[in-house]
């Protein structure tokens, strides 16, 4: 398990398209990201009082991130024995931290540390939530879920749930990004053949 | 090519999803507000904000449909079949749009039928239906168009769905409404270059040529031919000639004209005041006719009514508009207005020295007063969901007096008068209007 092997790895796993893309998505944020949306939400006054557009960002990043699962050899993959879903693992976790640390860099920088703790912390909720479509619908929908909770956030803005709007430090927002990851990764984690072991037993 | 159309309708995903678009169809009409139901613009522009929901959808699927035969190894029979790639692409572009209108279709009738009971004659006004069938267009050429060019299935369909979604409503000129009071109407031309940038970008999604990848670079094929080359040109420049022209061509809503259409006017009986609202607004009109009658009961002879009160856009002239405005379904704002109407008519356009802040306090005292006598209900429940904010006290005081019996009431009003007129310069009739 060597450098090498892992850069052999990321090159047939789109590592350079889903760094390029988080990056592209992270500087967006920090340039751009403060420009006002008025959500249809918020009424015809709206435009004064919309949200930044850098709070749907990450969800960009996260469907982004779980490119890396699929590709031309995914099936191949899938076959691999178990030292190559550890490589696999390794590599995803790499890249989500990657991902993560340049985002919220980028974010702290332009805007400063809270923004940045946000929007990692929306980008881990949205990758949970990829995670369990990629599971659910296929390695090509993880897109799905991930909007399908974007419209209830715009069309119910500023709930308590809201985890875009809420501060960095709101307890209840990490609890939603720890159950969303564990999901995500539970749902990663459950292959067929691991399902049937398991429906077995 | 009617053959292909079918088939492409069939195996569309968005028939697997039209139940979901029917459910984003009934949370965005109903999960929010509701007192666009009876209100015939207010219904239209209701149906039209859906389709900035149906339109992501629309992107993010149309980019997947037309990528759909590159990722599926299927380049090569594309680029030999005996029709040319046009009328593949159009075909498939139809029956993402087909879908996506019947989905918008339904919930423009679903909002038409729960409006009908309350909103009296009339229908859905067809300049905010075509806004709305103009921004799904826009989305499901952008996403095919992105879609032909980069046919990912993890990158294109959601960088189209929420990219879309954040640029139109990010720009500074609008493709959307979200509000659609009565005293406001679109204008023809804004609309109209709308229309035609969405037309322009789905002939441009249809006849653009592919991008060669590396792979197809030694296949032999036969080029685009001329005419179709010329509709691809044509369409890029009249979408960028028309996306320059949206913001040349004006505001999108402007006011609407009071001649355009006979106001509603009612009285609840002899001698008390007038209401007059666009007819749009009949389903206020007996609350608004309560709120007048109540105000126009005499209490004291110098507290005097206006003939009527007219709805804001009815009377409008060069100070202004000094209508009561009903906004978001709440008649609250309107007895405001209308309690602010019947001070100016009793005492004059009052404005004390900045010090005298009893006669400030006085004068806030009574408009509140007003306001609880015409709402006609405990101020508790009146005020009920209100945000007010600067006018705690006044809001204490005439919740106390409006729950006094009458005649202490008037003694009451008399000294909060007596407050505002100590210095009869203070107070001017208003001949402004």
């Amino acid at each position: 398990m060597t450098g090498s092997d892992l850069l052999r790895y990321a090159r047939v796993h789109r590592g350079v398209a889903v760094l390029v893309a988080t990056a592209a998505v992270a500087l967006l944020s920090a340039f751009f990201g403060g420009t006002h949306i008025a959500l249809p939400s918020i009424g015809s006054g709206g435009v004064t009082t919309g949200v930044p557009f850098r709070h749907e960002l990450p969800l960009l990043s996260a469907v982004f991130l779980t490119a890396a699962l699929d590709g031309a050899m995914s099936a191949h993959d899938e076959m691999g024995a178990s030292a190559m879903h550890r490589f696999r693992l390794k590599y995803c976790t790499g890249l989500t931290l990657t991902a993560c640390a340049f985002s919220f860099a980028t974010e702290a920088l332009a805007v400063g540390p809270e923004a940045g703790v946000v929007f990692v912390r929306s980008l881990l909720i949205w990758f949970g939530l990829a995670l369990l479509s990629v599971r659910l619908l296929g390695h090509q929908l993880g897109w799905i879920i991930p909007l399908a909770s974007a419209f209830f956030l715009i069309w119910y803005p500023h709930n308590r749930w809201d985890w875009t709007s809420n501060s960095a430090t709101d307890l209840f927002s990490w609890a939603v990004a720890v159950i969303a990851l564990s999901v995500g990764v539970g749902a990663t984690a459950a292959t067929p053949w691991r399902r049937k072991a398991f429906l077995r037993t | 090519m009617l053959n292909a159309y079918r088939i492409e309708l069939r195996r569309s995903p968005l028939l697997t999803a039209f139940p979901l678009m029917i459910a984003v169809d009934l949370v965005v009409l109903f999960g929010r507000s509701r007192y666009w139901i009876g209100v015939w613009p207010e219904a239209s522009v209701a149906a039209q904000v859906v389709t900035l929901f149906l339109g992501p959808v629309l992107a993010g699927v149309s980019a997947w449909q037309a990528g759909r035969s590159s990722r599926a190894g299927m380049p090569e029979t594309v680029l030999a079949a005996a029709r040319p790639i046009w009328r593949i692409e159009a075909a498939r572009l139809a029956a993402t749009l087909t879908l996506g209108f019947l989905a918008y279709v339904i919930g423009c009738l679903t909002a038409a039928f729960i409006s009908f009971g309350e909103a009296g004659p009339g229908f859905l006004w067809p300049s905010y239906l075509l806004l709305g069938a103009s921004i799904l267009i826009i989305f499901a050429s952008v996403g095919h168009l992105a879609g032909r060019w980069w046919p990912s299935a993890a990158f294109t369909p959601v960088v189209c769905a929420l990219g879309c979604f954040i640029s139109m409503l990010a720009l500074p000129f609008k493709f959307n409404v979200l509000a659609g009071p009565p005293d406001q109407h679109l204008r023809l031309l804004p609309v109209a270059v709308r229309l035609l940038f969405a037309l322009a970008l789905a002939a441009l999604a249809v006849t653009a040529p592919p991008l060669r990848r590396s792979a197809e670079r030694q296949m032999p094929r036969q080029g685009t031919p001329l005419h179709i080359r010329g509709v691809a040109i044509g369409s890029a420049a009249g979408s960028l000639i028309a996306l320059a022209a949206v913001p040349a061509a004006g505001e999108l809503r402007v006011e609407r004209p009071a001649s355009a259409t006979a106001p509603l006017c009612e009285r609840a009986e002899k001698g008390v005041p007038q209401v007059c609202v666009w007819p749009e607004h009949r389903k206020y009109l007996p609350e608004l006719t309560g709120m007048a009658q109540r105000l126009g009961q005499p209490v004291q002879p110098w507290l005097k009514s206006p003939d009527a009160f007219h709805e804001f856009g009815l009377r409008r002239n060069k100070w202004g508009d000094r209508g009561f405005d009903i906004a978001e379904g709440h008649v609250r704002t309107a007895a405001i207005a209308m309690a602010d109407r019947v001070f100016t008519e009793s005492l004059g356009l009052c404005i004390p020295p900045r010090q005298e802040s009893r006669a400030w306090q006085a004068m806030d005292n009574i408009r509140l007063w007003l306001e609880y006598r015409s709402a006609g209900q405990d101020p508790a429940v009146a005020d009920e969901g209100l945000h007010m904010e600067g006018v705690s006290a006044a809001q204490r005081e005439a919740t106390k007096v409006i729950r006094m019996p009458a005649a202490e009431q008037q003694k009451w009003l008399a000294q909060e008068r007596g407050h505002i007129l100590r210095d009869p310069s203070w107070c001017k009739p208003d001949d402004r209007f």
